[in-house]
Parts: C-alpha cells; sequence; structure tokens
C-alpha cells in the first residue's frame, strides 16, 4: 500500500483515539513517533479522549477459608459492557519475616472489634488505583494486571500502618498538572475524636487542628508514559474541621469529606489546601434528623450526596451542579421492599447514569446490589455478595507502573500547564 | 437561511454546485463568507474530486443535526455505513481533506475509524501505513521493545 503523508497534527489526531496499549507498542515505529507520542499537548489529548470511553472496574474482596487471606477478583470492561479481562489480587495477614528488614507487602491486618480490615481501594479516575493496608502503598494498573508498592516514608509522624482501622491515605490525580498524589494523614487521634453513629460503626474524626501535618508524594509522568515517584514531603495546612475520616471519597483532583457538624470538606489535590464546600446540599442543612444516614459518592466525575432515612426507608440522591454552584435533587428512591427486612444496615451508592443507580446495601455479614431503574421507578435485585463489592471508573493511558522511578530528582514535564 | 448556490472545485478541475448551508460546513468556506470574500465559485487547492464529492456527501448528510435521539442514532449509523464504503487509504486522503477543509465532524469521525482499524497494527504495519522511516538502529529498537515489553503481550490485546 502506498502511504500517505500525514502533518503531525492529523496523526495526533488519530492516535489520540487509539488505546494506550496500543500506543505503548507504537512507541516502536520510529524516534520521531515516540516523541510525538510523548509530547505533554498529546498525552493531554489522549487523557481527555478517554475520558468518553471509560472503563468500569469491579472488584469483589472475599476472605479465603483461612482467615488469613483476602482475595480480590477484579473484573474490567469496557463502555459496552464487554469484559476485557479478569484478574486477581492475594493480601495477606501472616506475618513472614522481614526480609531485608522490610515489612512484608501486601499485608493487613483486621479489626477485630469491627470486622474491618484495614485494607482499602482509593481510585483516581485515570487509569491507576491504589491499595491501602498495613504493608504499605500499592499502586494498581487494572488495564495491564499491575501491583506495585510505594516507599513508606523513613520516619513518618503520619499514618501509622500497625494501627487498624481507617484508612488514613488518600489518592487522586490532578489534571491541570498530570500527576497523582498520594497522602498519608495523621494517625494520632484520641477517644474524644472517634463517635460512634447511629448504625453507620464507628466513624473517626479528627480534632479541629489550626494546623494539620501531613505527608504527600507525587507520582509524575515522565517520558514514554514512565512514572516518577517523589520523596515523601512534610506539609503544615489549616484544617479547622472535623472530618470523618472514612467518608472519603474523590473527584477530579479533589478529596471530600463529611463533618460531624454537618459541613462538607474538600481538599484541593493541586494546592493541597482544605475549604468547605458552600452551599451545603439541603439534606444536610436540616441535619438535626438523627435518623438520617448520609454517604458521599464520587460516581462519573461528580460528586453526590446520598441520604438515607431509615425509618421511611427513602433514599435521596443529590447532585453538585459545580463547586459554586447548588445542589440538584436527582433521585428519591423508596427502599421498601428491597431488602427482606428493614433495612438499617449501610448504603452506598456505586455508579449512577442518567436513568439507573447502583447501590449497595450492607449489613453485618451480606451485601445486596440494587439497581434502581428511574424510568420505571422499579428496584431490581442485582445479586447478593458473601464479600465486599466495590465499583470505579477508570480512564485509559499510557502509563505503565513496571519500572517506577523510585526518589531520583524529579522533573516533571512542566510545560502541561501551557498548552 | 438563504438558498444562494455556491461551486466548489476541486484541485483537478471538478466543480461541484451546493446550497450554501452546505458548503458553510466546510469551516474554511465558512470563514471565506463571513469574510465577504466569496464570489461564487471556490477553488479548493488540495482536495481532488473524488474525495471533495465524499466531503460534501457527508455535509448534505449533517446538514441539519437535530437533537433527537432517534436522529442522532441515525446519523451515527449513516455515519458507520458511510466510513464501510472506504479502504483505509481512502480514509487518510480524507482525513487529509476533512483537515483543510475544516469539517469538525467528518474530522472526528474518520479519526475514530481509522483508529479503531489500525490500534492491532504491528509497529512495522504503522510504519508502512503513515510512511514512516524506522530510523532506530537494532539495539535502540531492542532498547524500546524491552521498555515498552508490557504492551507486546498478544494474549490481552482486546479483540474487535
Amino acid at each position: 500500500m502506498n502511504s500517505v503523508s500525514l502533518p503531525s497534527d492529523v496523526v495526533m489526531e488519530i492516535m489520540s483515539r487509539v488505546p494506550g496499549k496500543s500506543l505503548a507498542r507504537f512507541r516502536l515505529v520510529s524516534k520521531q513517533f515516540r516523541s510525538l507520542l510523548s509530547d505533554p499537548c498529546f498525552l493531554r489529548l489522549h487523557h481527555s479522549r478517554s475520558r468518553d470511553s471509560l472503563f468500569t472496574l469491579r472488584a469483589l474482596r472475599k476472605e479465603l477459608s483461612n482467615f488469613y487471606k483476602l482475595r480480590y477478583k477484579f473484573s474490567v470492561t469496557n463502555k459496552a459492557n464487554c469484559v476485557i479481562h479478569e484478574f486477581k489480587e492475594d493480601f495477606s495477614t501472616h506475618r513472614r519475616p522481614k526480609a531485608n528488614g522490610l515489612l512484608p507487602i501486601r499485608e493487613f491486618t483486621e479489626d477485630y472489634r469491627t470486622h474491618k480490615s484495614s485494607i482499602r481501594m482509593l481510585s483516581s479516575h485515570h487509569q491507576l488505583l491504589c491499595f491501602v493496608c498495613e504493608g504499605g502503598i500499592h499502586l494498581c494498573d487494572p488495564l495491564n494486571k499491575e501491583l506495585k508498592n510505594l516507599p513508606n516514608p523513613p520516619f513518618s509522624r503520619c499514618c501509622n500502618f500497625n494501627k487498624p482501622g481507617e484508612c488514613l491515605v488518600s489518592f487522586g490525580f490532578v489534571d491541570a498538572t498530570m500527576q497523582y498524589k498520594v497522602i498519608k494523614w495523621p494517625h494520632d487521634l484520641d477517644e474524644n475524636r472517634t463517635r460512634r453513629l447511629p448504625a453507620s460503626g464507628l466513624i473517626t474524626v479528627w480534632k479541629k487542628v489550626n494546623e494539620l501535618k501531613f505527608e504527600v508524594l507525587n507520582i509524575d509522568i515522565v517520558e514514554d508514559g514512565r512514572l516518577k515517584v517523589s520523596p515523601w514531603r512534610l506539609r503544615r495546612r489549616l484544617c479547622p474541621y472535623l472530618l470523618q475520616l472514612s467518608s472519603q471519597v474523590h473527584v477530579n483532583g479533589y478529596i471530600y469529606w463529611t463533618t460531624s457538624d454537618f459541613q462538607i470538606v474538600s481538599f484541593s489535590l493541586q494546592d493541597e489546601t482544605f475549604s468547605a464546600i458552600s452551599p451545603k446540599p439541603p439534606c444536610f442543612s436540616h441535619g438535626s434528623k438523627k435518623s438520617s444516614l448520609f454517604t458521599l459518592s464520587g460516581s462519573r466525575g461528580n460528586l453526590w450526596m446520598v441520604e438515607y432515612d431509615v425509618p421511611s426507608q427513602i433514599m435521596e440522591i443529590w447532585k453538585m451542579e459545580d463547586k459554586r454552584g447548588g445542589w440538584a435533587n436527582i433521585h428519591k428512591i423508596n427502599l421498601k421492599g428491597a431488602h427482606p427486612k428493614k433495612f438499617d444496615g449501610k448504603v452506598k451508592m456505586l455508579d449512577i447514569r442518567s436513568d439507573q443507580v447502583l447501590f449497595k446495601l450492607s449489613s453485618t455479614s451480606k451485601i445486596l446490589l440494587i439497581c434502581y431503574d428511574a424510568k420505571t421507578n422499579t428496584l431490581e435485585n442485582c445479586g447478593r455478595e458473601s464479600g465486599d463489592y466495590e465499583l470505579c471508573h477508570s480512564t485509559d493511558g499510557l502509563l505503565s507502573i513496571d519500572n517506577l522511578d523510585m526518589f531520583h530528582s524529579c522533573r516533571p514535564l512542566s510545560c502541561f500547564l501551557s498548552c | 437561511m438563504s438558498s444562494n448556490k455556491i461551486v466548489l472545485t476541486s484541485s483537478d478541475g471538478e466543480s461541484f454546485e451546493v446550497e450554501e448551508v452546505v458548503a458553510r460546513k466546510l469551516q474554511i468556506v465558512g470563514h471565506m463568507i463571513e469574510d465577504d470574500c466569496v464570489i461564487n465559485e471556490i477553488p479548493l487547492q488540495n482536495v481532488t474530486g473524488d474525495i471533495l464529492s465524499m466531503v460534501i456527501e457527508y455535509c448534505k448528510t449533517h446538514v441539519d443535526e437535530e437533537e433527537s435521539e432517534e436522529a442522532q442514532t441515525k446519523l451515527k449509523t449513516w455515519d458507520k455505513e458511510f466510513m464501510k464504503k472506504f479502504d483505509l487509504k481512502t480514509h487518510l486522503k480524507i482525513i487529509l481533506a476533512a483537515n483543510y477543509l475544516n469539517v469538525k465532524g467528518l474530522l472526528d469521525l474518520v479519526s475514530q475509524t481509522i483508529a479503531d482499524n489500525i490500534k492491532d497494527y504491528t509497529p512495522e504495519k504503522i510504519r508502512e501505513v503513515f510512511g514512516v522511516e524506522n530510523d532506530y538502529t537494532e539495539e535502540e529498537e531492542a532498547e524500546v521493545r524491552k521498555e515498552n515489553a508490557w504492551a507486546f503481550d498478544e494474549a490481552d490485546t482486546p479483540k474487535p
């Protein structure tokens, strides 16, 4: 076939629509081609295009029979709901002899009071996920079935991994600088800062601190989709809020929490500062309603507030229109009949589309998945799981965590901002 | 909207008489009309007649973009069928024309079509299609292949 010579903007137009894995292969075409695929403007274009073709990652967490192992079963599907692949990762509680003085990776501990294991999946909405457990922090690439652990800070004041309980790590992706950030929050909590809320178990709350110390790790995207991991940096910021740590969700470069005095607080991963969201969702304003449970959700690039009123079994879903704007009531769902008994466990929204909502009802041992169809106003039972079930969306990318570049002097692609 | 006719002439001298609304879909022409530098005939130097006729066919079909879901689905089906008629070489010619004439919708459509077709190609085949010279030395090529070994794991590549 005779070739047609194309200007580079046309080649970019085409290549920005090719899956990341194919592009990694095309780095072999020529030096010029490779540098075009590494161009920050190209990466940005590819990132923005792949947002239209989200992958869905479903993770089912199960305890294996010996109770010392947790198995995550992942299933990755594309937009058309076709399974791309499935894979599993095991995490274990076994305390193996320390090799080279390091803790074995992928280790977690279980909190026997709540039966909650201290392992948490955090999504960035951009190719990579993060798993946090006692053994450390792991990056996971669901598209290439890889898991890699990140370095621990040598002398950390923050997040003592030997203490089971809440996950005190946040993870997200900053579009503007094309970098991932991992944040470790302090773990020096005392009894006054934990309180029991109705039916939702133990909620860990920080006291109001004027200067909160935390640690930040940057993961920059450099040439050829390699990732450079910076050293941990210590930060101090004003944080006069009573954050409920386990409520955290990540949306577009912001981490959100509810507070125990009915506010929503955001943390900008780019600026590394806290601020309270105003206005609050209307359901939060009459926060004195003791029978309601509130959860946040960061599904599909939006922040959602889910209110579940236990006596009436009514679930309301609110959507934040934009950072400054108001809240819109999207759905009001009656959960009567969704559960054999009156449900007073935890409600969590997993996914939402214009006329469908997927959520899980978790009580002590069983998880119930329910799909709500707004067109017909009906609830459908989508299965009962004996493990924990999580769902997140991820975009395609050209990254490989195969060889993470740790601790070297880090020079990010600074021209990202200018193009 | 006036129903003025405009004549578009290709590089090989073929002329097409189209309505102004259709011609405006070619943003390059739209700008000329706004700048008042249109007589009634516009020579388009970089497009041959056979390709221009395809672009015009696309523009005619997309002339009134209706919002309704039904109309959108119908257009999408038409787009798919339209693209199926041509081979990769023609797609590449269309993309050049769409880029030069600045027809956004067609540029998106044909880019996506090409992307879908080439995504499983080998680097060798990409060189052939895009007319790229391999300027790696053997050692360099082996190095790059090693660095990107994860992408060459064929069993995982999703098939269309």
